[in-house]
């Protein structure tokens, strides 16, 4: 009985995909397109969570984003080119 | 950007009273800060060659300054879908900012890439390679869409 108690609360490593061996890579890919084809839940929600972040932020992105570079194209102001810099600079150094 | 996100809304944070990290709207918030720059630029680029074009022509017509940034956004529409599409694009495919923001928390904020990420890590190769083909195919079909509907408008609008 203590035993039994005892055992319920050792936390066992998650080993459901061994279940399944992996031979090759194109076993997983099939695999991989079962999922796609299967509309798997976890898959659908998580390419839903994607679509949804990622669209608002290119709505709001695009809502602040086009303007600024709509102004800051059609006026001339000191400091202008070191605005450019900076924005090109940060388009690329976008690592975390 | 993702550390600087994850500090300003972290609890201790200055906005960290909002209670919104580890939330979707902080991975929107960071990934709009990331592609912002990247759209202004790139839109900065195609306005000021329409600009050097049009200058005279839209000074003769009485243009103020800001009339004529309208009137050239909406004339470059077509232009500025592209530009669009590459935010877009930089903004779908971006793990790290996200990871640090969203936490990666099964239901809640793990997305695409961070799964991709974490179910290669743990050797779930078919949910991984599963998701990194309807990424790309999902990148692709806007792009071909988004193209489709612009060559169309351009024939018909010109």
């Amino acid at each position: 009985m203590m035993r039994a108690v005892a055992t319920s609360y050792i936390i066992r490593p998650d080993i459901s995909y061994r279940q399944t061996p992996l031979n090759s890579v194109f076993e997983a890919a099939a695999q991989g397109f079962g999922l796609i084809a299967a509309a798997d839940p976890q898959l659908t929600g998580i390419v839903a969570l994607s679509l949804r972040v990622s669209l608002s932020a290119v709505l709001i992105a695009c809502a602040i984003g086009l303007p600024l570079g709509a102004a800051i194209a059609v006026n001339q102001f000191p400091g202008q080119r070191v605005l450019i810099i900076i924005s090109i600079a940060c388009s690329d150094c976008h690592r975390s | 950007v993702g550390l600087v996100v994850y500090l300003l809304l972290s609890r201790s944070g200055p906005l960290g009273s909002w209670g919104i990290l580890f939330t979707p709207t902080a991975m929107v918030i960071a990934q709009t800060i990331l592609i912002t720059p990247t759209l202004s630029a790139l839109s900065r680029q195609v306005v000021a060659d329409a600009w050097q074009e049009y200058r005279e022509q839209l000074r003769s017509l009485g243009e103020t300054k800001l009339g004529a940034a309208g009137t050239l956004l909406w004339d470059l529409r077509f232009s500025l879908v592209t530009i669009v599409l590459a935010g877009f694009g930089r903004a779908a495919s971006e793990v790290g900012a996200v990871m640090i923001v969203g936490g990666n928390i099964d239901g809640l904020t793990r997305v695409m890439t961070t799964t991709i990420a974490l179910e290669t890590s743990k050797g779930n190769l078919p949910l991984a390679l599963g998701l990194g083909f309807v990424l790309l195919t999902i990148v692709l079909a806007i792009n071909a869409g988004a193209y489709l509907v612009k060559e169309m408008a351009q024939r018909r609008y010109g």
